[in-house]
């Protein structure tokens, strides 16, 4: 366990595969679109009270990781993510070996949530939920995290202090997306290294210059800085192309080869080339990881905090989203066929199928995207339109991939907002 | 926003304890809550049980959540993990009436009815079952150790031997991961290990103790399996408030009057020790152990040798358990076996259970009002143990 990774419950127990993940936020997003979700859920893993209890990371993190955990299995909607986060808080404090006090973490709660609709818990609620929240974490409870790796390949590779702490707080902003409920955490912690590595090529690019500057590291090191302290400011803004582009590249290359040569200060890419590539691990999950985090800075571009309380009360108040087409309900599926019936304008659209010239009501399609969603808690696919008009798209419904059921589905087309 | 719908849900889905348990008695009660042997309602399976119910807090008569205790926290988190057959099997984790209900496997024995019925019937345990009991218990520990776990308060009660003659150490509830902790040890726990069994460093206020604490408890454990008494049988001093530990001067004394003094030359970072001052009051003591070893019934040289090794004073040169494990005692005859009762005629009496309680309702409050004489009851009253702060 502690000593082993691959055997403790985390590796065996709690890493699991993106089906999973999907159907874990089915409900939700009946109600609200995947982005609204990512920031609500960023909302909350981004409150003051780890700040305010002056937590150590690992603290927060093995909070984070217990709040991710919990909402693979529940839908924010039914539950109150605020009295979820206390918990959460409050066990990992025990299991993290420095303790609070449950009245502490409530009152800090409180004065956090203060203009925020109010944290309105007392001990024995708290306290009461912690019961189902160690049921619902199966009572594995001891959580890895990349930083420990971190610091040991830091350790073998040599790499700068200015380096490391680039990398942690890569790591940091890991914790927003959910490769901690996907990958190993000695992957997350390379492909944060990854990213460090092209953030200096692309520097490197960018200046014209292979010789590399005392500057070099601090310039990315800094903005980095900057968008972890502060989280509504634009990550990555004016670099996240040409770094989209080049991960891009390197991942449909399948090769490990990314950062450019060249000697500079700080980060040797040439040795790190060669260091990527001597390792045994699987480079394309690296790469998958790194896009993972690449699309939160992403989402981060036009996250802005004080919008998310409203969000929240939408998610929490709403019908759902009113679909485009009534659903129509077919009664004489084969068994063991997944029944997906997807109703476009009267006409009856097959998984798969190309989905032309969707015509939807004027004013609801608000983005080039409709989403194709179906109860059977088995798919649920963004279909990507060509066109940006707003009233056409053209788009194909993923043929089901799916291992379930006899279970009778109902699918709609609902515009994506 | 109360949840209600969630938790109806959640609810509903939970299977009852006692649908799924018979309970055959009542084993024993301690300040964390009560134990009970168990066997599950399927008639195939013959397989038993040690409930743990840890005790719900309660504000008057009603019962209340306050909040896992920390101790409870750790078991739950680390017996959850470990898997060893030398560390008690946690089977599952039951919640109701607001208590948690850690259900073990069953172990017959455990090394402290063992000491006790020996000693009571004045003979020894034989050399082959005390070298097997401190094989397998080192073997345990040093997959603790492996696994950066320190146990904290090993002792012969919370060592378990199955009928089968097979070590299981138990007691998780201040055992604790040591690596790189976020705030130094002594942060947390101001008091670990029972006083018998507590290392010099401990009693000597050390900031930062290792897992050599274990050892020591071990070597400590060792001596008694062969004397059938404790080889420092101290008096605690007392807590008098929570802030300060007192200087547990008749603890060392016992050490001192067997071990010797602790002279630099033997540990050489003595000085350095917070409570070092204290040392002055105590006179000069040569190294006695040797001798009374060999008025003890067993006399391998390389058993003393072992015995020295845990008891040394100087936790950076005390035996690793892993070192241990490939002493040269080990390789003598009786060579450790896993069924450590084999070939030997133990007629060890079976763990004393009582049958009232059998619905598990007897709350601490209700028991002060109807004492339940228990085995451990009698023996815990002259056995010091660690209060666990919730």
């Amino acid at each position: 366990m502690a000593a082993n990774y691959w055997t403790s419950s985390h590796a065996t127990n709690w890493i699991l595969d993106r089906r999973k993940l999907q159907e874990a936020v089915q409900e939700d997003l009946e109600y609200v679109d995947i982005d609204t979700l990512t920031k609500i859920k960023m909302w909350y893993y981004n409150r003051k009270i780890g700040k305010r209890l002056q937590f150590r990371q690992q603290v927060v993190a093995t909070a984070i990781v217990y709040f991710k955990r919990f909402y693979t299995k529940h839908s924010i909607r039914l539950t109150d993510p605020s009295l979820v986060a206390a918990t959460c808080i409050y066990l990992a404090c025990k299991v993290e070996e420095c303790p609070q006090h449950i009245k502490h973490i409530i009152s800090e709660m409180k004065a956090a949530l203060a203009n925020h609709g109010g944290f309105d818990y007392d001990t024995s609620s708290v306290a009461e939920f912690e019961f189902y929240l160690l049921e619902e974490l199966e009572f594995y409870l001891i959580v890895y995290h990349p930083y420990r790796d971190l610091i040991l390949i830091a350790k073998d590779l040599k790499l700068e202090e200015s380096n490391l702490q680039t990398a942690w707080f890569v790591i940091n902003d890991s914790y927003r997306t959910d490769v901690c409920l996907l990958y190993a955490p000695h992957m997350i912690s390379l492909a944060a290294l990854y990213i460090i590595c092209v953030l200096h090529s692309e520097n490197r690019i960018k200046d014209g210059s292979s010789s590399g500057s005392a500057g070099h590291g601090h310039i990315h090191h800094s903005m980095l800085h900057e968008a972890n302290l502060s989280s509504s400011s634009p990550m990555l803004n004016n670099m996240g192309n040409p770094l989209h582009a080049q991960l891009y590249s390197m991942a449909s290359k399948k090769s490990p080869g990314g950062p450019a040569y060249g000697e500079g200060q700080g980060i040797n890419n040439r040795d790190m080339v060669q260091w990527f590539a001597e390792l045994n691990v699987d480079m394309e999950e690296i790469i998958e990881i790194t896009q993972e985090i690449l699309s939160l800075y992403d989402i981060w571009r036009d996250y802005n905090e004080e919008s998310v309380p409203a969000m929240i009360t939408a998610l929490k108040t709403m019908d759902a989203v009113k679909p485009a087409t009534e659903p129509s309900v077919s009664d004489d599926a084969d068994e063991g066929e997944l029944q997906v019936t997807c109703s476009v304008d009267g006409r009856e659209v097959e998984p798969g199928e190309m989905i032309e010239n969707v015509e939807c009501e004027e004013g609801e399609v608000q983005e080039d995207q409709v989403m194709v969603y179906t109860h059977s808690h088995t798919q649920h696919q963004r279909v990507r339109t060509n066109s940006g008009h707003l009233q056409s798209g053209t788009g194909s419904i993923p043929s089901s991939s799916s291992p379930s059921t006899n279970q009778k589905s109902v699918g709609v087309v609902i515009p994506f907002n | 926003m109360s949840m209600t719908e969630y938790k109806a849900k959640r609810d509903s889905c939970r299977q009852r304890l006692q649908s799924k348990y018979d309970i055959l008695g009542f084993i024993s009660s301690g300040t964390y809550g009560r134990v009970y042997k168990a066997k599950l309602k399927d008639k195939d399976e013959s397989k038993l049980y040690a409930i743990k119910k840890f005790k719900p807090d309660k504000e008057g008569e009603q019962a209340t959540y306050t909040g896992v205790s920390q101790s409870a926290c750790r078991e739950i988190a680390l017996c959850r993990e470990l898997h060893h057959a030398n560390i008690v099997g946690l089977t599952e984790v039951l919640l109701e009436d607001k208590s948690i209900h850690m259900v073990f496997e069953y172990a017959e024995h455990d090394l402290l009815q063992i000491i006790g019925y020996h000693g009571q019937e004045r003979k020894s345990i034989p050399e082959y079952t005390i070298k097997s009991f401190l094989w397998q218990l080192l073997n345990g520990v040093a997959y603790l150790h492996a696994n950066w776990v320190m146990h904290r308060d090993l002792k012969p009660a919370n060592i378990l031997v199955t009928a089968g003659g097979v070590v299981k150490i138990g007691d998780l509830g201040l055992a604790r991961l040591f690596y790189k902790p976020l705030q130094p040890l002594f942060n947390g726990d101001k008091v670990v290990v029972t006083i018998w069994y507590r290392a010099p460093e401990l009693l000597l206020g050390s900031r930062h103790y290792t897992k050599a604490i274990d050892i020591w408890a071990i070597g400590c454990i060792f001596a008694e399996l062969i004397t059938l008494r404790p080889i420092f049988k101290g008096e605690e001093a007392k807590v008098e408030n929570k802030k300060t530990v007192p200087f547990q001067k008749s603890q060392l004394q016992k050490i001192f009057e067997i071990l010797g003094s602790p002279t630099k030359d033997r540990w050489p970072t003595v000085d350095e020790q917070p409570e070092y001052q204290g040392l002055s009051a105590f006179r000069q003591y040569p190294n006695a152990l040797r001798g009374i070893y060999q008025s003890w019934p067993y006399k391998s040289e390389q058993g003393c040798n072992l015995l020295s090794a845990m008891l040394e004073y100087d936790p950076s040169r005390r035996i690793t358990a892993d070192e241990a494990l490939n002493h040269p005692y080990f390789q003598e005859d009786p060579k450790p076996g896993w069924d450590s009762f084999a070939g030997q005629q133990m007629d060890l009496p079976l763990r004393k259970i009582t049958h009232e309680d059998k619905d598990m309702k007897i709350a601490n409050t209700v028991q002060r009002t109807h004492p339940v004489p228990t085995v451990k009851d009698e023996r815990s009253a002259k056995r010091p143990r660690i209060e666990v702060a919730g």
